[in-house]
């Protein structure tokens, strides 16, 4: 982080370097930090100092961002663990995985084609929330553990919510 | 023996430091300034006691332009000199505006540019300039009120404005003279005029239908943070539309056919106003029109027929509510109120169907016309530095997403909608032939996949980069997009370090040496105004820094540096002031520089231990950087 002491998200908001993590209080903290950094608060201040204020609030944002959602919080937990993420669509591995990812989105797009009740789009939208949980809740087990198995674990973890993610995205545009 | 001088907390003491400043809402129909005296918001009226003036600008052929009530009351006999509801045209292509607006108002000028330009009696004018118009009446309102310069103001701009709309009504207040210490958000605007005066911490929506646009924005406000949690709309959707559907019933009712002229048009769009506004209190309403043909019209219009006509329009904003709330990840249940603001929230139709949409009743105890400027003035106090202590924040959102174009005209998404500002983002780009030393990169924004369904940002070359092989050279471009919710780009080759130039050309607006072209024009002794004009301003900045690390150094500058970083911050601070006294505005831009290149670390020093002091409530000599 460019100029920022903290060495990560995690330090930044003085939280602990998990997963499971206490919301409220970054959401808390993330209000304080800006209270300070904001161009706002240095509004009458000199130019240099607005410059540094912009990025000083901006890398807040980036890092609130990244560890309010459990999927982006994990990716990045893991590449703080050394974790190198890229091409990500491709190395899933997972037949089983990939076949269930395309039943789900013939099911879906069937509903967008023909004279969808929003019912049953939201009965899907449920089934893809409690898929997700109970992943979320298995990423948590994984990193409580932080064998390298389950860092390796965790990894397939986020690749498929990150499918689901997609998915519950476009459902949930099309309930709109 | 002298009295003592007692003063409220958090008050100066010093009268003569309180720094004038107005918060300005530039609206599709009218606009308006306000400001905030003794510590209490007021809206500042003309000479003749009224606090709204119509955003209609007329050029009659030579003359300054009227703006205003006399402007709108020529509106139907001038229609084609006089421009009304500029607004919509703001960062506009031609292109766009003939998407939106089924029959041209105005005569557009053919011409190469993507900045539409108005034919008039006074000769062809971009919306920007209309807009300044109507800025400079209010700059010069707001001076006489409060008796002197205005050191800086807050504009209003819709929360869906995209970046070449913020963009243009930046270079508008420019043009019209004005300091522009921030673009806000109209709906967050809105909030702080409501909030500070409630109190009230939750959730809350805003929902802002003013003459031109529309924005819903769902923000939760805790302990003096408004943080904008989403936001969306559609900035082309207001009041205006009801009364062009009125308009429209009206014409089909009498026969009037579709090849109307413009001063009848403009008429019956005047006719439609008055009914609507009267609709409100009334449950039917009179309508008389005076045809082309000699005669006359008359109907009634009941509220009923009005309701239908404007449902599909009230329909339409429900779809951004919803929208927001997805995005926000907020349920119906947890929105405390929701917070009617715009000239078009007086339509009891759209308070009933808002009121049943967010499931409570619509909150409208400020005047829905003057709640946006009362806001904007309330930010505009404690920016220009007038309270130095209040705890107010605003966190806004970015309205809509960013992209790059990548093969096949497809989008790729840099920066999301609603994600917070300011945001920067870097993009590692590579060269795909050998010896390639540039590179074009296109900027859009919008949430489609294809660029031709987003609006197009800007295009620049990035150029210099090191002759290399395809694929080795490695350009990192940076998006940064400030509080104002204004992009800015930088670039530069991964490997080598070369700082790339970026030449932004904006699709749809001015580039900087058209505007500094305008501002000379605007001048009459050029030369002369131009050089004591870039001395001021070197000036202002010198004493801003001077002061910014005066302040700096008698409050930590013993902790926080050594004894050769203090002499050389020193030395640096000792030549601007010397520098400060001349009238060489180079000499002093330069020694600036210099105190800023020296108190770098220093200045990022002090930032991370005031962070630290906030979360940890450490005081700054336990801190060790």
């Amino acid at each position: 982080m460019t100029g920022l002491y903290a060495k990560n998200y995690f330090e930044l908001f003085d939280l602990p370097k998990s997963f499971d993590i206490d919301t409220t209080a970054l959401r808390d903290r993330y209000r304080e930090l800006q209270k300070t950094a904001h161009p706002d608060k240095h509004a009458a201040a000199s130019d240099q100092q607005r410059r540094i204020s912009v990025q000083f609030a901006a890398q807040i944002n980036e890092a609130f961002q990244t560890l309010r959602e459990p999927i982006a919080r994990a990716r990045y937990l893991l590449s703080l663990h050394g974790v190198v993420w890229r091409d990500e669509n491709k190395s899933l591995n997972d037949p089983d995985f990939l076949m269930e990812q395309m039943a789900l989105r013939e099911r879906l797009e069937e509903l967008y084609q023909g004279a969808q009740t929003s019912d049953d789009l939201i009965g899907i939208l449920d089934e893809i929330e409690s898929k997700m949980a109970s992943m979320v809740a298995h990423l948590s087990r994984c990193f409580e553990s932080g064998s390298e198995a389950d860092f390796r674990e965790a990894q397939i973890i986020v690749q498929k919510l990150q499918f689901f993610s997609r998915v519950r995205e476009e459902a949930e545009e099309a309930t709109l | 023996m002298a009295l003592l001088q007692i003063s409220e907390p958090g008050q100066s003491t010093a009268p003569h430091q309180h720094r004038l400043a107005v918060g300005i809402d530039l609206g599709t129909t009218h606009s308006l300034a306000a400001t905030v005296r003794s510590g209490v918001p007021e809206v500042l009226p003309d000479a003749h006691g009224r606090y709204l003036l119509p955003s209609v600008v007329r050029y009659g052929a030579g003359g300054a332009p009227q703006v205003g009530h006399e402007a709108k009351d020529k509106a139907g006999a001038d229609p084609l000199n006089t421009i009304a509801s500029v607004k919509r045209f703001m960062g506009r292509g031609i292109d766009d505006i003939r998407k939106t607006v089924k029959k041209l108002p105005y005569e557009f000028v053919d011409s190469e540019s993507a900045m539409p330009r108005i034919r008039t009696a006074a000769g062809d004018v971009s919306p920007v300039e209309v807009s300044t118009e109507i800025l400079k009446v209010l700059k010069t309102r707001s001076e006489g009120s409060l008796g002197g310069e205005l050191s800086g103001v807050v504009i209003t701009v819709p929360a869906y404005f995209d970046d070449a709309q913020r963009q243009a009504t930046r270079d508008a207040a420019r043009l019209a003279g004005l300091n522009v210490l921030r673009l806000l958000n109209e709906p967050t605007a809105a909030a702080v005029a409501y909030g500070l005066d409630r109190g009230s911490e939750g959730v809350h929506a805003i929902y802002d239908l003013g003459g031109g646009t529309f924005d819903i924005s769902i923000l939760r406000f805790s302990r003096g943070v408004f943080e904008v949690l989403a936001t969306a709309g559609d900035s082309a959707l207001g009041g205006d539309d009801m009364d062009r559907v009125v308009a429209e019933w009206i014409m089909q009712q009498a026969g009037i056919g579709d090849d109307v002229g413009h001063g009848q048009l403009r008429r019956l769009q005047r006719i439609a106003c008055d009914s609507k506004e009267q609709l409100t209190e009334s449950d039917s309403v009179e309508i008389v029109a005076d045809l082309e043909t000699g005669g006359q019209w008359r109907g009634w219009l009941t509220r009923e027929t009005f309701n239908a006509l404007i449902e599909p329009l009230v329909r339409r904003s429900l779809l951004p509510c919803r929208r927001a709330m997805k995005d926000a990840g907020i349920g119906l249940d947890e929105i405390e109120d929701v917070v009617m603001v715009g000239g078009a929230t007086r339509v009891p139709y759209v308070r009933t169907q808002v009121g049943n949409f967010f499931a409570c009743d619509p909150l409208v105890d400020i005047d829905p016309d003057k709640v946006v400027a009362v806001g904007a003035a309330i930010q505009a106090d404690v920016l220009v530095g007038n309270k130095p202590d209040d705890e107010l924040l605003l966190l806004d959102v970015i309205p809509l997403s960013l992209g790059l174009e990548t093969m096949g005209g497809l989008v790729e998404k840099i920066i999301p909608r609603n994600t917070p500002i300011p945001v920067a983002k870097a993009q590692e780009f590579t060269t795909y032939k050998d010896g390639q030393t540039a590179m074009q990169i296109h900027v859009v924004q919008g949430e489609r996949d294809l660029v031709s369904d987003c609006r197009s940002l800007a295009r620049f070359e990035l150029r210099g980069v090191p002759a290399m092989n395809a694929g080795a050279a490695k350009v990192r471009v940076t998006f940064q997009v400030d509080a104002d919710g204004l992009l800015s780009v930088s670039a530069s080759e991964v490997a080598s370090g070369v700082q790339s130039s970026v030449q932004v050309k904006p699709s749809y607006g001015l580039t900087d040496s058209e505007i500094a072209q305008m501002l000379r024009d605007s001048i009459d002794h050029a030369q002369d105004d131009m050089a004591v004009r870039a001395l001021r301003e070197q000036q202002v900045e010198a004493d801003r820094s001077i002061e910014t690390i005066e302040s700096a150094l008698a409050e930590d500058g013993d902790k926080l540096l050594d004894a050769d970083e203090r002499k050389a911050i020193d030395n640096a601070l000792e030549a601007l002031h010397a520098a400060r006294i001349g009238s060489d505005h180079r000499a002093i831009k330069q020694a600036i520089a210099h105190l800023d290149t020296v108190s770098h670390v220093y200045a990022t020093r002090r930032m991370n231990a005031s962070i630290r002091k906030a979360l940890t409530g450490h005081k700054v000599e336990d801190i060790d950087i």
